[in-house]
Formats: structure tokens, sequence, C-alpha cells
């Protein structure tokens, strides 16, 4: 899609070429495949013992918890004057983990980091289990399990609502949000993946369950005119929404006045290390998978190499935060605040945990700074073993020591965890390995249809090179080894040129079961995307208007070719924010200025600041749901029976196959004349479907 | 490598592209005219009122780097990232990078406000007889002395700039050497160097901003006060970019070179940084508001006193949330006349939150408004004006023999 006056212009040298993100000669059925049999085959020989080992720390956790909820939180450490230790610790830590699957799915995607299509269905499933893992202990922590309805906003005893200036209901509002913001966001990535699986189906179960989970998406590109904008919309909403939540998270320590916790730089500070244990979480599960599943030619050691940048950017970052309090502790004169950092750093009970952390979270990332250790798979587990390490102590330091010595020395006093806490700690970790076990097993841990979109054969500007230059430069020399890299998997492949055969002879009328004897179009398969281009303009071009093409990604320029234009969905969006926003604001400014006025912390009734994390955190939700809702709305789903499901090939729309259909609304269509259109544009398989 | 002379440019390019020399010779001259004559009036303020002269000048001042240095930001973080679809727009921020060198020297007037007593407060209280100090007063005293010792003090300042002028100068100097051979081998060095260069230019522009604003209330600190100066000056660079490009395209140049399309990502970018600047702007308030310690609400107490309240009310409302409705619809983001006025309005924005930063301490009780506020602003900002359109009139519009030109040229947005 290049400007009309593009077409005479030379075209410029290119003398670094743009390594593929794909490497060797993939193809969009050989993608397909290789992902989808993970979930069909049986399990690999290591699966059973990981999961049984993983299932054994989550019992140990589940038999902890028990005894807590039988017995109440005393049975943990935690006591005066640490009231929060593991339990928060290890809140905070979960829920930082979560963020780099956010950041991989919106952040990057809205920056066009087109990279993340191989990981980003892998870290949005960390998200959603990691948060899982956090939820537990605010609610282990509330003692009485059973009382933990009271941070749902609904009134308790004597019509008594929550406190909305309190930090602890803003952190409901924003983990709720989060989790069922990035539930939505991965459910909508997964839905072409799961009509994929539908149509590659062998048992009538799967086929059910996959065709009842993916609404009856059959990649239409009405809907991928919808699907599109979306998944921009959902992307855009999740991105402050990432940046929120763990800057609430930070508020819970912020907002106070303890020294080593009322900072200012505490939300980003936060955020930073979120997205920094998040990546090396992410590591530390992808690296075995790739190897296990031998993906490395689509989650490439290029990938590792960026992810390794952006530890090293993040961790840098985190240590900017850390060197700026202990910079602004000594400038402020504060001694509470210079009393608390020398403790934390030089003198007290727990330097050797923020020496450990210094170490694990600015020292050693900085050997990212060298190609070798980006690019070397063990050496990459190690460190970012080490970085989750000390992304844990980082939580650890802040809010144990923090505690430990406050304003009076007379409440000093130390922590000690008990067989609980430990046991409760594994058990969360027992629980996230074992969730992402089953993950792996029964849902593709790749997103196909955004790998399809970016592979080679699917870029329509791709200039043609010949197999002996392929990434080389003008002059004949690979730019950079990793251009040497990725051209040892060999050349990508070039598109199909023909539509493989149907398994069986397609009549020049497909009668569908129930069907009524009319027509409800005809259909025709193609060869590849830019043919189907083709076709498609050719197809609104000669007068008809009720085209549609099926494709398993979305092509680019698509929806304009069936002459469709850009998708209204984003007002549904609009929409929905303003309301959430609005009934953000009316509950909160009624409930605490009104109804049952109440006085905290010394602010006014009317302060509107206070009120600002849950009008966020509303914003968005809202918008987020009425995005889901428009999105399944406009697209007609879920619809589970369609006439072209008769069509002998149609089933490959989700995995390698190009269909063009012309519908019998059309006040062009002619049955039979329409059909020879199809075939005329050179379509296979051409067919009438019965209504 | 002659930079002055470039070769000819290279075939395929979509519009001409050699330097404008004296085709810009009359803005540059109605630029130093306009330089001059509002140096004349701050000349005129500092001797009839020195203390609004400095006060002013520095409000300026840091107006100006802040662009500058955020047009820096823009060209390492384009190496960083390895981008592409900015290539255009790169070169424009390097010539805006021209600016550090003379704003370098620029400083001279800041440090004669700061040691004549005119400027910084904690000049004084640095050097009072700690015996008339009380105990608390006495040990911060001691801190700032350590701080604010004219050595160290001066001293990184001279180390910040040294930094400044090292990295632009490389990045021009490669990125124009490249206009003449081309190939792969300095994208690659300027990849090479960006990345400590974000890192470098990150921290010292924290500190620059410590010891020069925040430190104008001395006895006031916020830990993320750094990254709001970021902010600030990344999105300001942003819209001063834009305008220039913008400019160009008006006087016919670029038109397909640096298309909507180019203009669209921009503007993301700068919805990005209006929601990003919202967001560190409200950590710092809200914390410090929540917490209510005296010694860090002075900041905000000082600029609720009298008319300094609705100056104060109206920054979010006309900084962030003005322009992020304005940046909201696909169709304004893809209108030049839109981001035009969107982007005047962010860099005037810009100034008003770095003069509600500066001149409450100078006025604590009520607005006053000197002439000084328009002239040292205007002055500064003009020069940093005249040294890119110095760059304009010396180097090809953008970067002829990238390598990763060819990506930039005819790209098309892929946005759903």
């Amino acid at each position: 899609m290049t400007a009309p006056h593009d077409a005479h212009r030379p075209p410029l040298p290119d003398p670094l070429p743009r390594i593929p993100l794909v490497w060797g000669p993939a193809t969009y059925e050989s993608v397909t495949d290789q992902i989808s049999e993970v979930t069909e085959k049986a399990q690999p020989w290591w699966w059973w013992p990981a999961f049984l080992v993983t299932a054994a720390l989550l019992a140990g956790g589940v038999v902890a918890a028990t005894y807590l909820i039988s017995t109440g939180v005393g049975v943990w450490g935690s006591n005066n004057p640490v009231n929060w230790a593991f339990d928060i610790t290890n809140f905070v830590f979960w829920i930082g983990i979560g963020h780099a699957g956010t950041l991989i799915s919106a952040i990057l995607f809205l920056f066009r980091q087109r990279w993340r299509t191989s990981i980003n269905r892998f870290a949005e499933a960390m998200t959603i289990f990691a948060v899982i893992c956090a939820l537990i202990y605010p609610t282990m922590h509330v003692g009485r399990v059973w009382y933990i309805w009271f941070s749902i906003p609904l009134p308790n005893a004597n019509h008594i609502w929550q406190n909305f200036r309190s930090a602890l209901i803003w952190d409901f509002f924003a983990i709720s949000t989060y989790f069922t913001v990035s539930l939505i966001f991965w459910y909508v990535g997964l839905i072409p993946d799961l009509a994929t699986l539908r149509d590659r189906a062998t048992s009538r179960a799967r086929q059910r369950v996959f065709g009842v989970l993916s609404l009856g998406w059959r990649g239409s590109a009405r809907n991928w005119r919808h699907y599109e904008v979306a998944y921009l919309m959902l992307a855009g909403l999740s991105t402050p929404l990432v940046l929120s939540v763990h800057s609430v998270v930070s508020f819970d320590f912020a907002t106070s006045l303890i020294p080593g916790w009322h900072t200012t730089i505490f939300p980003p500070y936060f955020v930073a290390g979120a997205i920094f244990g998040g990546f090396a979480m992410v590591l530390q599960c992808m690296i075995p998978a790739r190897a296990a599943y031998k993906l490395d030619h689509v989650v490439t050691i290029k990938h590792i190499d960026v992810m390794c940048k952006f530890i090293l950017a993040t961790g840098t970052l985190v240590g900017y935060a850390y060197c700026m309090e202990l910079f602004t502790a000594w400038f402020s004169g504060n001694p509470y605040e210079w009393q608390t950092f020398q403790d934390r750093a030089f003198s007290g009970d727990y330097a050797w945990a923020y020496w450990v952390m210094m170490t694990c979270n600015l020292v050693v990332p900085q050997v990212f700074w060298f190609r070798w250790c980006r690019q070397t798979p063990w050496f990459v587990l190690l460190v970012v073993t080490l970085v989750n390490v000390g992304m844990w102590y980082e939580r650890f330091v802040i809010i144990v020591q923090s505690l430990h010595h406050d304003f009076l020395p007379g409440s000093w006093g130390r922590y000690y965890p008990s067989w609980v806490d430990w046991m409760q700690m594994v058990g969360d970790f027992g629980l996230f390995f074992t969730l992402t076990l089953l993950f792996i097993r029964f849902l593709p841990m790749v997103s196909m249809a955004e790998v399809k979109g970016v592979l080679p054969m699917s870029d329509p500007h791709r200039r043609p090179v010949p197999p002996d230059r392929y990434l080389k430069g003008e002059d004949g020399e690979y730019p950079t080894a990793d251009h040497a890299l990725a051209a040892a998997y060999g050349p990508p492949a070039e598109p199909r040129a023909e539509v493989p055969p149907s398994p069986e002879p397609v009549p020049a009328f497909v009668s569908t079961p129930g069907g009524d004897g009319k027509p409800w179009g005809a259909v025709a398969e193609f060869a590849n995307g830019s043919q189907l281009l083709a076709a498609a303009r050719a197809a609104v071009a000669a007068g008809y208007r009720h085209v549609d093409a099926w494709t398993p990604f979305y092509v680019h320029g698509m929806r304009e070719a069936i002459g469709r234009t850009r998708s209204r969905l984003p007002l549904f969006t609009l929409a929905g924010g303003l309301t959430g926003l609005a009934v953000a604001a009316a509950f909160q400014f009624y409930l605490m200025a009104y109804y049952y006025p109440t006085i905290v912390g010394g602010k006014e009734y009317r302060s509107w600041e206070a009120f600002v994390p849950v009008f966020f955190e509303l914003t968005v939700l809202l918008a987020g749901f009425f995005t889901l809702f428009a999105l399944v709305g406009l697209c007609g789903l879920p619809r589970l029976f369609h006439p072209l499901d008769s069509h002998p090939t149609f089933r490959r729309s989700t995995q390698a196959g190009f269909f063009l259909t012309v519908e019998a609304a059309d006040p062009k269509f002619d049955a039979d004349g329409t059909r020879a259109f199809l075939e005329s544009l050179g379509g296979k398989h051409a067919a009438v479907v019965e209504a | 490598m002659t930079p002055e002379t470039p070769p000819t440019d290279p075939d395929g390019l979509p519009d001409p592209v050699a330097p404008l020399g004296d085709r810009l010779a009359g803005t540059f001259r109605t630029l130093a005219v306009v330089v001059g004559v509002s140096g004349v009036a701050l000349a005129v303020g500092a001797a009839t009122e020195p203390r609004q002269f400095f006060h002013s000048y520095l409000f300026g001042y840091v107006f100006a780097l802040d662009v500058a240095l955020g047009a820096l930001f823009w060209v390492l973080i384009h190496h960083v990232a390895d981008a592409g679809w900015s290539v255009g727009l790169r070169r424009v921020f390097e010539n805006v990078t021209r600016a550090v060198l003379p704003l370098a020297a620029l400083i001279v007037p800041v440090l004669v406000g700061i040691y004549t007593g005119n400027l910084h407060q904690w000049y004084d209280f640095i050097h009072k007889d700690p015996a008339t100090l009380h105990g608390h007063e006495a040990h911060i005293q001691h801190v700032k002395h350590v701080y604010f010792s004219a050595p160290f003090f001066i001293g990184r300042l001279a180390l910040y700039f040294a930094v400044w002028v090292i990295y632009s100068r490389m990045m021009r100097t490669w990125s124009a050497g490249q206009d003449a051979v081309g190939g792969a081998a300095l994208t690659r060095k300027m990849q090479w160097w960006a990345p400590s260069g974000v890192a470098l230019l990150g921290l010292t522009a924290t500190f620059f901003a410590f010891d020069l604003v925040m430190s104008l209330q001395y006895t006031w600190f916020s830990t993320i006060f750094g990254v709001y100066f970021w902010a600030g000056g990344i999105r300001g660079s942003l819209a001063a970019g834009v305008l220039i490009v913008l400019a160009l395209r008006a006087a016919g140049h670029l038109r397909h070179t640096i298309t909507v399309e180019h203009l669209h990502d921009a503007a993301k970018l700068m919805f990005g940084f209006t929601v990003f600047w919202a967001y560190i702007a409200f950590s710092q308030y809200f914390l410090i508001w929540y917490g209510n310690m005296p010694e860090e609400t002075q900041f905000y107490l000082l600029r609720r006193n009298g008319a300094w309240y609705p100056v104060s009310m109206l920054l979010p409302v006309l900084y962030f949330v003005v322009p992020f409705f304005m940046l909201l619809p696909r169709a304004h983001k893809r209108s030049p006349a839109w981001l035009a006025l969107i982007s005047v309005w962010i860099l005037v924005m810009h100034a008003y939150d770095l003069y509600w930063q500066v001149m409450p301490v100078l006025h604590p009780d009520t607005v006053h408004l000197s002439y000084l506020d328009a002239a040292a602003p205007v002055c500064l900002f003009g020069v940093v004006l005249l040294a890119t359109v110095r760059g304009l009139q010396r180097l090809p519009l953008i970067p002829v023999r990238d390598a990763r030109l060819g990506e930039s040229i005819g790209y098309v947005n892929e946005t759903p």
C-alpha cells in the first residue's frame, strides 16, 4: 500500500536488512501444526513428573492455608512491629510478576514491537496465574476468610461502607480490574486460536468444547475489522491499567508516613520493578519451554536477546530509584529517613538483604550489556533466577526492614518467618507452575494467528531476495552476527501458489443439514493472502457489495478491499469508560460526603484526590467490558453453526486457507454466475452453499 | 567527512532534501533580531530589577534547555529502539540538540544570580553561622553545605554539560557522516553508543533538576522530581519537533517524506507522554497530599497562596485534560492543523508548568507578571531555534543515507 508516486521511484539501499521475527522456512501450516500438536498429542515424558512435583508443592500450600484458616493468622511469623512480612512480600512479588505479561501484550503492541507475537500468549497467561497467586495473600490476611466479602463495595452492618480513602480498597479495585481486563485481553487474543483447535479437532468432545469457547469464530474479514480495533482498544486500556496497578500497590506503602515507605518515586519505581521481575519470570518459564518444544525458530535467540535488554533497562531504572531514595534520605536532612537508610544499607539487621537486592537487581543485570550474556540461554536462565530472587528481596527489604525499626527505638523488633509462612510461599510457586503446566498442555502457548501475521510470507511489500543474498548487506557480508544466526535457519518460505486439493470432491451446490434449499452464497478458496486481496478488490470492483473474506489471520488491507470502513467500536469503549467514571464519581462522593460522611486522615469530605484511583479503575473496567461486549455483538457472535461449515475445505480458514464469499443477499448475486465469477478470479473448490 | 558540503542525494527520495542554506537566511536574521531585542530587554531588567531578572532568566533557561535535552532523548531513543519510521524526524531533533553548546555558555547568568545571592536561597543558608541555627536546622545546613559547596556544585554542572555536549555532538557527527558514506557501520555505531547516552542523560537531567529547580525551596525534596522533569522535557521537545516539521511542510519541504503517517505516530507519542506527565505529576502531588507532612507540603502550600491557587488548579486541566481530549480522536492526530494547535498548546503549557515551578519562590503571595517573564523564554528559546535553523541550513533535511531510511519513506501506519 504505497503512495502512487512511489511506483516509479527506485528502491533505497537496504544495508541493514531487518531480521525476520520467525526464522527459517516456517509456513502457515507448519506453525499451526507445531503449536496445535502440543495440545493434541500425548504429553512429553517430563510433563507428568514436573506436574507431580508442582502439584505436591501446591498441596503443601493448601495444607498450610487450611491450618491457617482453622487456627488464625497468628500462625504466621508476622507480629508487632513487623505486621506485614512474607504475606505482603509475596503479594507484591506476584502482582509484579504479572506486569510483564501486560507490558508484552499491550505496551509493546502499541509500540508496534511485533516480536511480541511469539511470547505474548505465554506472558499473558502468566499474568493471570500470577494475579491468582497474589490474591491468596490479602484473602488469607483477613484472618477470617469468610469475611473477605467485606472488601466488596457493599454495605455491611449499620450501613457502613468501605473507606474509599484507604489504599486497601483501591487495591481491591485495582487488582480486580487488572485481573478482569487481563482475562478479557487474553481471551480475546485466544479466540482465533481456539477456533483453529476446533477446526482441527478429531474428537467430538474437543470440537464442542473449543467450538463453544471460540464463540464460533471463523476469521471473517468483517469480524477481523472489529477484532483488530477491539484489540487496540484493550491494549490502550491495559497500558495505563498496568501502570495504575503497581502504583496503587505502591500506595499501600507510600501513603503512610513510615520512613522508607513514604516517598514520591514509589509509583513509577514499583512499575519498573514489576516489569523487571516479570520479564525475568517470563524468561524463566519460556527458556525451558522453548527447548522442550523445539520452538527456537519462533521464540528465537533474538527474542531472548531483546528481553534481556528490557531486563537491563528496567533493572537500571530500579537501581536509579534505589539511588534516588538513598540520595534523598541524605539530602532531605530528615533524621528518620536517614536513620532508616543507614540501617537498611549499612548497620541494620537486614543490611545483607539490602545488598542481595542491590546485587541481584542493579549489578547482575549489567552483564546484559554483553551480547554473549544475552544470547546464551543457560546463562540467561541463571541471571533471571537471580533477578527473581532480587525482586523478592526488594519487597522483603521495603516491608520488613522499614517496619522493624520505626520512629521509636522502644518498639523495635525483628521478624522470624514460621513454617506456615515458608510452606505457603512454596505452595504459591507450586500453584503458579501447576497452572503454567496445565496451560502449556491444554491451550496454544504461542499465538498462532498473530505469528502467522508476522511470517515473512505475510508481508505484501517484501522484495524478493536471492537465497545467497538473504540477510546480507550490499557488500555481500552479514551486517551483524545476528543476521548470520538467522540466516543459518535458511531463507523464509514463499507463499504457496496453488490451492491444495480437497480431501473430498466439492459439489457445485453444497447442501447443509437442515438447509432450506435456497443459496446462502458462493464461496471459493484462494492460494494465499495476496491473491485473496486481489480477488476481493476485483469482486468489489465488479459491483458486488456483500463480499467477505475468511482468513487465518488479519490480512492488512482486507477491510478496505471488501469495501468496509473502520469499525466504530471505539465509541463503545468510550461510552463504557465514561459510564465507569460517572459511576465511580457518583458512588464515592455520595457515600463518603453525604450518605455516611467520615473524616479519614484529616481530609475533607469532598476532597477528590483520594477518589482518583477508583475513578480510574472503574473507567477502565467498564470500558473493557463494553469493548468485549461490543466485539461479540458487532461480530454477531456467538455463532456456533454456519452454512459454510458444510463446505469440504472451509475448515482451513482458521489454519492456512483463504476464502472469498459473496452472499445471496447481494443484488448482483446469481448462483451459477457468481460461482463462475469467483473461479474466474482464480478461486478453487468454488461452490454455492445452501442457507 | 564533510557535513557542510554533502554529496548529491541518493535517487529514490520523494522530495528534495538539500540543505536550505541561503533560503533560510531571512528566517535566521529575523530570529536573530528577536533574540537580540529580547536580550536587550533582559539586560535592562538585569540592571533595574536583578531578582526578577534572575528568576525570569532561570525560568526561560530551563524551558529552553528542557527542549534541547528532550530532543537529545528522542535522538538517542531512536537508536536504542532501532526504529525505522522516525528516521526523517530524527534530523529535526538532531538539529535542535545543536542548542546544547550555546546553552552551556548561557548558564553563566544563572550562576551569577546564585552567587550574588539573587536566586537560590540555599546560598544564604549555607553561609549562615551554624551557631545561630537550632539543632535540626544545623544538621540540614551541614548536609546542604556539603551538597551545594561551590566546587562540587559547579563541577557537577560542568559534568552534566560535558555529557550532553559529547553525546549530542557524537550523534550529530556520525549522522552527518552517514549522509556522505551511507552503509550500516555508522548506524551500528550510533546504536552501540545510544543506550549509555540515555542512561547518562537520565541521571544528569535528574540532578540538573534537583540542583537548579527543586533546590529553589532548598528544604523541600521529592524523589520523583527528576522523572517529572524528564516527563515535561520529553513532551515539550516532541511538541517543538512536530512544530518545526509542520513549519517545514508549510514552507513546501518534506511533504512526501514526513507524511501524515509519521505525524500520526508522533501524535500518538504525544498522547502517551501527556498521560505519562499526568501520572508522574499526580503521583508526586498525591503522595505529598496524603502524607501531609510540613517539610513536603511546603511546595504545594506555596503554590496555593493567593493568585497562585487558580494557577495551580488550572495546571492539570490545561496541561492534561485539554490536550488529552484534543489528542484522543484519530482524526485530530492525522490533521496537521490540529497538531499545530496541540503542539503550540503543549509547548506553551510546558512553559506554564515551569513558570509555576520557579516563580512562586520570588513572588510568594501573588502572581506578578513581568515583561522579563516573556523576554527570557523568547530569547532563550530563540537561541534553540537559531541553532536549529543553522542545522537546516547546513545539513540535508533528513539523514539521506541512513540504513533505515527506506523504512521511513512511504511508511504506512498499520494501526487498524
